[in-house]
C-alpha cells in the first residue's frame, strides 16, 4: 500500500502495542497528577516546583510526553489514511501533525529539565 | 484561571481528557476479550457516556467551584 510509507514503524501490529503501551503510561499519569493536586489543598507555584524538581516525576512525566506524542502520531495517521483521500492532503495532514509532535516534544523536554 | 473564559477552556481540555480516558480504558478491556459481544458492547458503549459525563460534570465543579 501507498499510505504505508508515510508509517514510522511499518507495522499495524507494532502500532497496535505502541498504542496500547502508550495508553497506558498516559491513563496512569493523568491519575497521578489528578491524585497530587486533589491531595494538594492549596497547592502553590513553590510546591508545584519542588515537585518537579524531583527526578521521578521529571522521568515519568518525559515518559508521558513521548507516549502523548507517540499515541497522537499514530491516532492522527490512522484517521488520515481512513478519511483523507487526496494523498497531497493526507500528506499536508501528517506533516501538519509531525510538525506539531515534534515540536510539542523539544519544547516539553524544554520545559521538564530546563536544558 | 482567573478569567472565566479561561476557565472554560481548562474544563474543555479535562471534559476532553476524561472522555478519552474513559472510553481508551473501555478499548483497553474489550482487548481483553471482555465486552466483545453486541450486547455487552453496547452497554459498555453506554457506560463510557454515563461514567464521562459524571467526570465530565466533576471537572465543572473542580473548575469552578
Amino acid at each position: 500500500m501507498g499510505v504505508s510509507i508515510t508509517n514510522f514503524s511499518r507495522s499495524g501490529l507494532s502500532d497496535w502495542l505502541i498504542q496500547r503501551f502508550t495508553a497506558v503510561v498516559m491513563a496512569l499519569y493523568t491519575v497521578f497528577i489528578v491524585g497530587y493536586i486533589l491531595s494538594t489543598p492549596g497547592l502553590d507555584y513553590s510546591q508545584w516546583k519542588e515537585f518537579f524538581e524531583c527526578t521521578g516525576v521529571r522521568i515519568f512525566t518525559l515518559l508521558a510526553l513521548i507516549s502523548v506524542v507517540a499515541h497522537a502520531w499514530i491516532g492522527m495517521w490512522i484517521i488520515s489514511t481512513d478519511y483523507i483521500k487526496p494523498a497531497v492532503l493526507r500528506f499536508a495532514f501528517q506533516a501538519t501533525c509531525f510538525l506539531t509532535m515534534f515540536v510539542f516534544l523539544v519544547w516539553g523536554i524544554d520545559i521538564i529539565w530546563g536544558l | 484561571m482567573t478569567t472565566g473564559f479561561g476557565s472554560f477552556i481548562t474544563w474543555g481540555l479535562l471534559s476532553a481528557l476524561a472522555y478519552h480516558f474513559v472510553a481508551g480504558i473501555k478499548h483497553l478491556v474489550m482487548d481483553l476479550g471482555i465486552g466483545e459481544e453486541l450486547k455487552s458492547a453496547q452497554i459498555a458503549a453506554s457506560l463510557v457516556v454515563i461514567i464521562s459525563g459524571v467526570l465530565i460534570v466533576l471537572a465543572g465543579v473542580w473548575v469552578w467551584a
